[in-house]
């Protein structure tokens, strides 16, 4: 009987119990074509190694939380197949543009605080009762916030984003996108509010517009672009506030 | 209490640029920057010194003439040229236009942009040597 293909998994690990610096560990995982990062990580897990740390959830690209880098790439585990590597081992690392927590969990609080920032619900000057029903929009409506809709908070763009390396405070790509499809929404009043927070400082402005967070997004979202839209969007915002107020 | 949790953060590296080729790009691209504001100095150089007077204007002729000018000035059009480029397929992107509501494709848009550009510059370049 022919013996089990196999495939080298090679973890960075951080066990702050175990060692101040981060080191690898390497595992041989059975091969098959449908195999998924996650399932490698998974089965190491159940039969290698116990102490081995990550996140995981919905197993099929929706719920964002399975991010990692794979051969250094920014990529959901759960959707990046064993035979899409190109040599005999597979490089799995955490998200390095945050801090780790253990192995592959990273501290993504520095995510969640932007996001509660820029108030991802619909904002409205006057709510009607509910009695009156939902508030509705035409297919029109929608195709204008359909892209951006699609972001999982998977954090891959800010992994791919130098910017937000360097500087923690940026207000980064996937708050930016969930924004910019607030400001869009036709059923929202928050415009002027969000813009507001959006070319503040570490706003925006601060993109240079490497565009990076764009290519990795697995879910096709541009917000390399909706930052771009963002910035004429709080220009013109800027200038409207300096001209007179009509009586 | 919570116990405080002990995390590990990675430090940026200087050479993040490059382990990405589209990262690479990026740096170069902004560097050209430099070359398309060092030319636009240089004209705005020749055209101070056409104001004081021919012996000005034709000593600093005479420098970027030289062989070492010509270099210079070869430099510098590559990285223009570059940056021009890259500005045109970013413009692209930046501003996607759509043609009955529906996108035109990114290629199209840069190939016609360029088109347009080099077109321009051909009228602009029989112009300068007929009239020079």
């Amino acid at each position: 009987m022919a013996s089990q293909k196999t495939i080298k998994i090679r973890v960075k690990r951080y066990i702050p119990e175990k060692a101040e610096e981060p080191f690898y560990s390497e595992y041989d995982v059975p091969y098959s074509e449908d195999m998924v990062v996650l399932d490698a990580l998974n089965y190491i897990k159940d039969n290698l190694d116990g102490s081995l740390s990550f996140r995981w959830s919905c197993r099929m690209g929706v719920c964002g939380s399975c991010s990692a880098n794979v051969d250094g790439k920014p990529k959901l585990t759960c959707s990046s197949f064993l035979k899409e590597s190109k040599g005999d081992s597979i490089l799995v690392e955490p998200l390095s543009h945050f801090r780790t927590i253990k192995d592959l969990v990273v501290e993504i609080d520095v995510f969640v605080k932007k996001l509660k920032s820029i108030k991802p619900w619909i904002i409205r000057n006057e709510e009607k009762p509910i009695a009156d029903g939902e508030y509705l929009q035409t297919p029109e409506q929608r195709d204008l916030i359909k892209q951006t809709s699609m972001c999982i908070n998977c954090m891959l763009c800010y992994e791919a984003c130098p910017v937000f390396d360097m500087d923690n405070d940026f207000i980064g790509p996937a708050a930016a996108a969930i924004s910019y499809r607030s400001v869009m929404d036709s059923r929202d009043d928050g415009a002027k509010e969000r813009l507001d927070i959006l070319t503040s400082k570490h706003g925006v402005w601060d993109c240079t517009y490497i565009g990076e967070c764009s290519v990795v997004c697995p879910k096709a979202v541009d917000p390399a672009l909706a930052i771009q839209k963002l910035k004429a969007m709080g220009g013109i915002s800027i200038i409207k506030s300096l001209l007179p107020k009509k009586k | 209490m919570d116990k405080e949790v002990r995390t590990y953060e990675y430090k940026p590296s200087k050479t993040w640029w490059l382990g990405n080729r589209r990262y690479a790009l990026y740096m170069v691209r902004e560097l050209s920057g430099f070359a398309v504001a060092l030319y636009g100095f240089i004209f705005l150089a020749q055209l101070f010194t056409l104001t004081q007077g021919p012996i000005a204007y034709e000593s600093l002729l005479r420098v970027l003439l030289s062989p070492a000018g010509i270099l210079l000035s070869a430099i510098l059009l590559v990285f223009a040229v570059f940056h021009s480029l890259t500005w045109f397929d970013l413009t692209a992107k930046v501003q996607p236009p759509s043609m009955r509501g529906k996108p035109v494709p990114r290629k199209l848009v840069v190939t016609g942009t360029i088109m347009i550009w080099l077109f321009i510059s051909y009228f602009v370049a029989v112009f300068i040597f007929r009239v020079g």
